[in-house]
């Protein structure tokens, strides 16, 4: 069911801003669309509106506010205001509800009363089916300024999707998940295990594979590190032999050609070795023993005429008829001895394949069953002419090598050094090559294939999840799990993708030059190829976001916004006039007379309902007062006029408070 | 029904992986099962032994290579059986054995039954490669040069 909130009025009493008392319904009981209240600078805007977030969030009580904190909400001037009250009215779902703040400022506490139907509670208690909108992070979006705006763009002070999801209740996929898996949890707590010892057994086991397995990975871990450190050594050591051996330029020259003959040479070997690989992957080739067997089976499926022209279709197909092609009548008892023995007949495709296979023989060994070795053979011996070749390169190199070590005692030593190094390479990579091993026959802790090992977990862990009984519930949690997931990830995507663009739209709007729009929605609005924009662009995309969000809820939230106009573009004024009244059911604003210019008479204008205007200050100036007094519709508390009426609103000139 | 390799057989090859030319698991199980039929061996292991390799011939070896090493495959299974191809009255045993052991309708041609000895010669001929070779192949020059001696003395008639 959709929620309707909407606020009624609210009352300050003891505390900074000026002790004041708020209604936004008219003379028939039903709230204004839009309540636009003119507060000077200082009069307490701020703190009217931090208020209001506070009351219908619980975020003093959620946050557990100190002193400092509550004492920024105490009254100035006299000091011997010891406590204040604040207290928000509203209607939910047409019910109504009263949210009261106690401030201790003696104590520096704050406490709640909330009054819901009939009765009140003490802490702050909304209903269940509001909790989701009345948080610090939800209320954040409908009772905002210009500072919440910029933080609309910090995904560290803000958490957009987490309003989307509450807003178009995609949160309801994560309370299933949490309900399936806790009712898997209340299921295996409640099932016993059929033995318990065979349970500690199995749990045991599952630990002691999961710590070897963690041993296992750490120990092989630190060989490849050792691996790859012998490695590096060893490659600058032989860098460092080279280049000795170099120091001769003789010697030098005739390494370096030595070398490249000994890299061709192994070029040819491995081309070569590719070659009878490729011929031996022939069967026939591999000798004429393997050819003859195959000319042999040819030519005695040959003789004994096998595959048959018939096929077991034609036997099946004869069950079927009355009469056998010999004209003999074909009874139940012959059908029935036509389908044993068709099953001796080969299908028709399989006669095709023994047919096809027969060709092949004959290509390939038809006109000889000797040809095929004898060109493999002279492979062969091409492969090993190659490879002593190689050898011979090899060799030579190797004499080189040691003509240059006795020569020079640097290069022995790099050489030993190259040698020791390599010898400790191989024992490392031998060592490393256990925790391949596929070994299954030793216990676990002789076993040291790590692939073993974690199929080894997975079978007890499956057992353990079995003496449970579990197992079956187990996939079906999963499976569901997985389908919640999916489908939690893909609403969430497809609703961000389309708020995304029509707020893009509305932007395009509002800013049709300004090249600024939203890329995703994620925690925060993320902007396209910047972080942020001015305080107009940050407000104008506030308007457009939050106004996109609204609309395509079909919850009705009020808004309540500080200075809605302020930091705006004379130019888009008018146009966030227009936007606001569909932006949503109740709007309430706090602005300075500076605001009205090209904003005020446009929202009037715009809203197709009587807009009210309120204006509230401090006393202090005696001009005011006595405007005020002389007002129609005027309210006076100890410390400030409340005034409503258009003319009022209109001719107040005062952006900062009076000294 | 796939192709299954021995775990082990994976092992004894591993070097050889290195070279491009033998990455496909398929040449491993190739050359034991050539080792096998040569050696007419074949071994029965359980399933987790023995993981599945692909259920049909990879590409380097369909087509033609597929079709003789599978007539290879029926030749030795009918000596296997003592049926002798040059005999009519044999001709109905011939033909239920190699009815038995293919099918056309799979990837590879080979029915289940088929499937099965086939990897039976091939986990059998690894454990004749074991014997025909001292240590593991290193290279592969080494390694052909090598089977195709031991697969030339193992097909020679006995003296």
């Amino acid at each position: 069911m959709p929620a309707v909130i909407k606020i009624l009025g609210w009352k300050a009493q003891g505390l900074r801003c000026p002790d004041h008392e708020i209604d936004c319904c008219n003379s028939a009981g039903e709230p204004y669309k839009i309540s636009l209240i003119q507060m000077p600078n200082g009069t307490g805007k701020t703190t009217t509106l931090s208020l209001l977030r506070a009351a219908l969030s619980g975020a003093a009580q959620q946050e557990e506010w100190d002193q400092d904190t509550i004492n920024e909400f105490r009254k100035k001037g006299n000091g011997v205001n010891t406590s204040g009250t604040f207290e928000v009215r509203l209607l939910l779902n047409n019910r109504r509800a009263t949210i009261l703040m106690y401030f201790d400022f003696e104590n520096g506490r704050v406490s709640y009363k909330t009054t819901y139907g009939q009765g009140q509670q003490v802490g702050f208690h909304p209903p269940g089916d509001f909790r989701r909108f009345l948080n610090p992070n939800f209320v954040s979006f409908f009772v905002f300024d210009g500072e919440l705006a910029q933080r609309l763009l910090n995904r560290t002070q803000t958490n957009a999707e987490a309003v989307v999801e509450a807003l178009f209740q995609i949160s309801n996929f994560s309370t299933l998940q949490e309900r399936v898996c806790d009712y898997w949890t209340n299921q295996t707590k409640a099932s016993s295990a059929k033995e318990e010892r065979g349970l500690a057994r199995r749990e045991n086991r599952v630990d002691n594979l999961e710590r070897r397995i963690a041993q296992l990975k750490r120990e092989k871990c630190a060989l490849e590190a050792k691996k790859a450190d012998i490695a590096a050594r060893l490659k600058r050591k032989e860098e460092l032999y080279t280049q000795e051996i170099k120091k001769d330029e003789a010697l030098g020259k005739d390494l370096s050609q030595a070398m490249v003959t000994v890299e061709q040479r192994k070029a040819a070997v491995r081309e070569d070795a590719a070659a009878v690989l490729n011929a031996m992957r022939d069967p026939y080739a591999l000798s004429a023993t393997f050819a003859g067997a195959m000319a042999q089976l040819k030519a005695g499926l040959d003789k004994v005429k096998l595959p048959d022209s018939a096929a077991r279709e034609f036997f099946n197909e004869l069950m079927g008829e009355p009469e056998c092609v010999c004209g003999r009548p074909i009874d139940d008892q012959v059908r029935e001895a036509i389908r044993q023995r068709a099953n001796q007949y080969l299908a028709s495709d399989d006669v095709l394949f023994l047919n096809a296979m027969k060709t092949a023989i004959a290509e390939a060994v038809g006109s000889s069953t000797e040809a095929p070795e004898m060109a493999l053979n002279t492979r062969i011996a091409e492969l090993e002419t190659a490879v002593s070749k190689e050898r011979d390169a090899l060799n030579a190199l190797d004499a080189l090598q040691s003509q240059a070590e006795q020569a020079d005692p640097a290069v022995k030593k790099a050489k030993e050094e190259i040698e020791t190094l390599q010898d400790e390479l191989d024992a490392v990579t031998d060592d490393l090559e256990k925790y391949e091993s596929k070994d299954t026959q030793a216990y676990d802790e002789n076993t040291y294939g790590i692939e073993v090992m974690e199929k080894r977990l997975k079978d007890a862990e499956r057992k353990l999840a079995e003496i449970k009984g579990t197992m079956q519930l187990k996939a079906k949690r999963d499976i569901l799990v997985s389908i919640l997931n999916d489908a939690h990830r893909q609403a969430r995507t497809a609703i961000t993708e389309e708020l995304c663009n029509e707020a893009n739209t509305r932007i395009r709007d509002l800013m049709p030059y300004n090249n600024i729009s939203i890329d995703r929605i994620d925690r925060s609005l993320v902007l396209q190829g910047q972080e942020g924009g001015s305080v107009g662009e940050t407000l104008s995309i506030a308007y457009a976001f939050l106004s996109t969000l609204f609309n395509q809820s079909d919850h009705q939230l009020p808004f309540v916004v500080d200075s809605p106009a302020g930091p705006i573009d004379l130019a888009v004024r008018p146009k966030i006039a227009d936007l606001i009244p569909r932006l949503t059911h109740q709007f309430i604003a706090f602005t300075i007379s500076s605001e009205r210019e090209r904003f005020v008479p446009r929202l009037i204008t715009s809203s197709n309902a009587e807009v009210q205007l309120l204006t509230l200050f401090r006393k202090g100036s005696k001009e005011l007062q006595r405007a005020a007094r002389a007002a129609p519709e005027v309210s006076e508390s100890p410390d400030g006029f409340i005034v409503g009426g258009e003319a009022f609103f209109n001719d107040f000139q005062l952006d900062e408070e009076a000294v | 029904m796939p192709f299954r390799t021995r775990q082990d057989a994976r092992a004894w090859f591993k070097d050889l992986h290195d070279r491009k030319e033998f990455r496909i698991e398929f040449d491993d199980f190739y050359f034991c099962f050539i080792a096998g039929i040569a050696r007419r061996r074949k071994t029965t292991l359980p399933v987790e032994q023995t993981p599945e390799l692909i259920d049909y011939f990879p590409e380097n070896y369909n087509g033609t290579r597929a079709q003789t090493m599978i007539a290879l495959f029926l030749k030795v299974e009918l000596d296997e059986l003592g049926l002798v191809l040059n005999e009519n009255r044999q001709k109905h045993d011939v033909h239920t054995a190699i009815a038995t052991l293919v099918d056309y309708s799979t990837p590879s041609r080979l029915s289940s039954e088929g499937m099965l000895q086939f990897n039976r010669y091939a986990h059998g001929g690894f454990e004749a490669l074991t014997e025909w070779f001292d240590d593991r192949p290193r290279t592969l020059e080494t390694f052909l040069r090598g089977f195709k001696r031991k697969l030339d003395a193992q097909l020679q008639p006995s003296a």
